[in-house]
């Protein structure tokens, strides 16, 4: 017995010994003390005294969460896959350090109607020294729309003559669509009304690097699966690609720009671990990681750099008739009760900021940010607003014949799987308890399953995140009368009319104004309630130079970068 | 022999069948789809795509086509790697989670069993109660923990071993003990148990009484006896070792076959799921049939051809 005792003593302790060294790993801090790099957004700018001197070795290694899925461009959809093609390859327009740089095309020109767009493309060559001509655009383009393709980036074309009618089969004709090459060096691209914003969908869409269809044609279906069966014409060569592990790229002496390029090569690894990818970064083995979650910005307190931007995260109310939140006030005083501020500081990641309109404050034309110039707001203080909160619901429950907020019936949160949603749906929970005593029930479910739950209308409250992207119209062109996408079944005729007047205007004056009247009358309505633009959070040493975090997902920019002597 | 063997054969064919047939039913009554992601796309491209991938068709038409395809070995497209197949995932992902179960087995085998033996031998000594605590531990600790611990010390306190990544030789060593040491707990347990149990039968104290020498006895009565509950636990063992362990190939970053089972799944990737089901079936199938053929090798009254 005895024996038995002081063997299951012993094992306790070498259970506790095993845990408190686990504990540890926490606690290993300042690696860097000599990182002084403020967490601005943006990029980073040299020392005033001159020129700061380079490395000899210009290799820039990261370590990024997931692999790349395809570099295929027309079936490509995903933040990791664009980041190299970002470097590997090139359209005929780029977008860099938040503004549009000529591409593959030297030049472009814009009929004076706004509708046909001329692309002059310049000498460049593919990685294999084949010249790149307009064809190759033209290809590209054209097999993203066919029905044969199978993309889920078609919509990304929707401003283009005939594009979606032939990506849906309504017309097989290719010479229909507004996609020409006229010759190697023009293709033309003539859209169905004007759109100012075309330009900027080109610039920093995913989607519209050329494509060699030489290379399609021999490998068929796998296309793009390996760097034997991908070409790009950008200022790197994709050299390696072990998937699920590393990603290589050397400089392309070839690329038409070559000169501005200094990096020699840039090795991505791919780890799923936080902790691995983070040990990395301390043992020096990697100059920066992706992403970093809002824990590791805690100890990175004083050298991480945050972007922000390029999708809203709102509330969609169920509003259809015979719903709980069909009653507007109700909806509203949801809405007031939230404290945003909090919530962002408390939980989303690092660089998230508070939203009050369904429209993101980065997308501008000629460098001005249309919700600036056209306000809509909901008129929610950042931190909430109890008082008004408190009166909506009085309103709601006597409007519904009630006397007390318990006698609501049951309101349902359908929330994704994942720890930043439960997070907020705790978060929201609790507020709209102790704010009005109203009770919402969390239903957690895997994200295939919470979105089927959505686009079936089967839940009160759902919290969306979607891509902001850079139209002002994108997200509010979901809520018309009948839109498919319309996940608060909200029918409103007024705004419908409101949204097609735009949509149908003769001049931009027009087309903004009645947009702000339309998106005034959704906040006011309040279907539809706008939470925050997540952030995100990054880490490179500070000898890296020239790293560009664009607005769009998949646009961090490494291309311009240098590694400094250190 | 043969006719059990070609008894068994038919038997695992039918039940890899039915275990396809289940799973892609089963799968299909999950709600949502494949194309319902985080990232909202329209419910036109949704069906688009639906469309595409021929998942708007009656189930049981799809339910033939993707048994026509299966039967000539074609697992078809990854719906989330869109050109890869199912075939070349696993060719590419296979090896590498199935040398890290090897040389994890390598390890854990010979001193699981051996702790096992010892262990019992010693009973209530030093000696087994030091097993026992490696064991308990080793069974205890969760292997996100050991991972992280084994890289906390070895990487990057001490610096002797890279943090993560499959590349050289000395890039496998943590990955391969931190999923060593479960399973030696595992083993040493289950052999100790055995060969405690073994100790009392019958035929060892006649043995004894035979006056065999003790070597001989632990060796062909006791240690023989004993490993028939190990083998048993063997078949599945080597399958989910071989398979690829998402805890440990996630923290130590090797890009092998573990991650998908789970990331397949739930982003419902339909032809990477059904696809790794019926590979890890048709293994296991393998395993077991390996295992009741070697039952019969150790242990005389088990012999199959009765």
């Amino acid at each position: 017995m005895k024996k038995k005792l002081s063997a299951l003593l012993l094992i306790i302790a070498l259970l506790c010994s095993v845990l408190a060294g686990c504990t540890t790993t926490g606690d290993q801090k300042n690696i860097d003390t000599d990182v002084t790099e403020s967490n601005d957004t943006g990029e980073k700018t040299d020392t005033p005294s001159g020129e700061p001197k380079l490395a000899d070795e210009q290799i820039l290694t990261f370590v990024g969460h997931n692999d790349m899925m395809t570099l295929d461009v027309s079936l490509m959809n995903d933040e990791m896959s664009a980041l190299v093609m970002y470097a590997v390859n090139e359209a005929l327009i780029r977008y860099s350090r938040g503004e549009i740089i000529p591409g593959i095309a030297e030049k472009y020109d814009v009929s004076d109607d706004g509708i046909v767009y001329t692309f002059h493309l310049r000498d460049a060559n593919w990685s294999d020294g084949k010249p790149v001509t307009a064809y190759d655009f033209e290809y590209a383009y054209l097999r993203l729309l066919s029905p044969e393709t199978g993309s889920t980036q078609i919509e990304s074309f929707s401003a283009v003559l005939n594009a979606m009618e032939y990506a849906r089969g309504e017309i097989t004709d290719t010479s229909q669509v507004g996609i020409k090459a006229v010759d190697d060096k023009t293709l033309v691209i003539t859209l169905t009304k004007p759109e100012p914003f075309f330009l900027e969908e080109m610039a920093q869409g995913i989607n519209f690097y050329p494509i060699r269809k030489d290379y399609v044609e021999k490998y068929g279906q796998n296309y793009g699966s390996s760097p034997e069966s991908f070409i790009g014409c950008g200022p790197f060569v994709l050299t390696e690609w072990a998937q699920g592990s590393k990603i290589t790229m050397e400089k392309n002496p070839g690329y038409w720009d070559a000169d501005s390029i200094i990096l020699e090569q840039v090795v991505e690894y791919i780890v799923a671990d936080e902790n691995t990818r983070v040990g990395m970064y301390d043992l020096g083995e990697v100059d920066g990681i992706y992403s970093i979650s809002a824990v590791q910005t805690v100890k990175y307190s004083d050298s991480f750099r945050t972007r922000a931007g390029g999708t809203l995260q709102h509330l969609v109310f169920m509003s259809r008739e015979g719903a709980v939140l069909s009653n507007k006030n109700l909806r509203l005083a949801l809405s007031y009760a939230i404290n945003r501020d909090s919530i962002v500081k408390a939980i989303a990641s690092p660089g998230t900021v508070v939203a009050d309109s369904m429209i993101d404050p980065e997308i501008s034309l000629d460098g001005e940010s249309i919700v600036e110039k056209y306000p809509a707001s909901n008129n929610v203080h950042i931190s909430g607003d109890p008082a008004k909160a408190k009166e909506y619901l009085n309103a709601a429950l006597s409007e519904m014949g009630l006397s007390s907020p318990s006698e609501l019936p049951a309101i349902n949160y359908v929330c994704l799987d994942s720890p930043t949603h439960r997070a907020y749906a705790e978060a929201l929970q609790a507020q709209w308890q102790d704010v009005l005593g109203v009770n919402v029930d969390i239903n957690i479910m895997p994200v295939p399953q919470a979105i089927g739950s959505l686009l079936a209308g089967e839940f009160d409250i759902f919290l969306n995140g979607m891509s902001t992207g850079v139209a002002p119209e994108t997200l509010l062109d979901n809520y018309t009368l009948h839109n498919p996408n319309n996940y608060a079944k909200w029918s409103n005729q007024e705004y419908t009319d409101l949204f097609n007047e735009s949509m149908n205007a003769d001049n931009l004056e027009e087309r903004f104004t009645k947009l702000q009247q339309a998106h005034q009358l959704i906040l006011d309505e309040c279907p539809v309630s706008p939470l925050w633009l997540p952030g995100t959070a990054y880490l490179f040493r500070d000898y890296v130079d020239g790293i560009f975090y664009g607005r769009q997902t998949g646009s961090i920019e490494f291309i311009y970068a240098k590694i400094l002597e250190h | 022999m043969v006719k059990y063997i070609f008894k068994r054969l038919i038997i695992s064919i039918i039940t890899i069948w039915l275990l396809a047939t289940i799973s892609f039913f089963l799968l299909r009554t999950l709600p949502g789809n494949p194309f319902q992601t985080e990232k909202l796309l329209s419910v036109e491209v949704q069906e688009r795509m639906m469309a595409y991938y021929g998942l708007d068709r009656p189930l049981i038409e799809q339910y033939f086509t993707y048994m026509k395809n299966l039967l000539r070995g074609n697992m078809g497209y990854s719906l989330k790697y869109t050109n890869r197949t199912v075939n070349s995932i696993i060719a590419s992902t296979f090896p590498i989670s199935a040398e890290l179960g090897l040389r994890s087995l390598a390890i854990a085998l010979p001193i699981g069993l051996a702790l096992g033996v010892a262990s019992a031998r010693k009973r209530g000594k030093a000696v087994d109660y030091i097993c026992v605590i490696v064991a308990v531990i080793g069974v205890s600790i969760p292997s996100f923990i050991m991972g992280s611990f084994l890289q906390y010390i070895f990487a990057i306190k001490l610096k002797i071993l890279p943090v993560s990544q499959w590349q050289t030789p000395a890039h496998t060593v943590l990955p391969t003990v931190a999923l060593a040491l479960s399973l030696m707990a595992t083993l040493t347990r289950v052999m100790r148990a055995s060969m405690l149990e073994v100790v009392m039968q019958d035929y060892v104290k006649t043995a004894k009484a035979k006056g065999l020498s003790e070597g001989r006895i632990v060796w062909s009565h006791q240690i023989r006896n004993a490993l028939i509950p190990v083998l048993t636990m063997l078949g599945p063992m080597v399958t989910s070792v071989l398979m690829g362990t998402f805890v440990i190939e996630k923290i130590f970053a090797i890009p092998g076959l573990g991650q998908h089972f789970v990331n397949s799944i739930t982003g419902l990737d339909y032809t990477m799921t059904m696809g790794l089901t019926i590979f890890y079936g048709t293994f296991l199938v393998f395993a077991n049939f390996l295992v009741d053929i070697a039952y019969g090798i150790v242990d005389p009254r088990i012999r199959i051809t009765k």
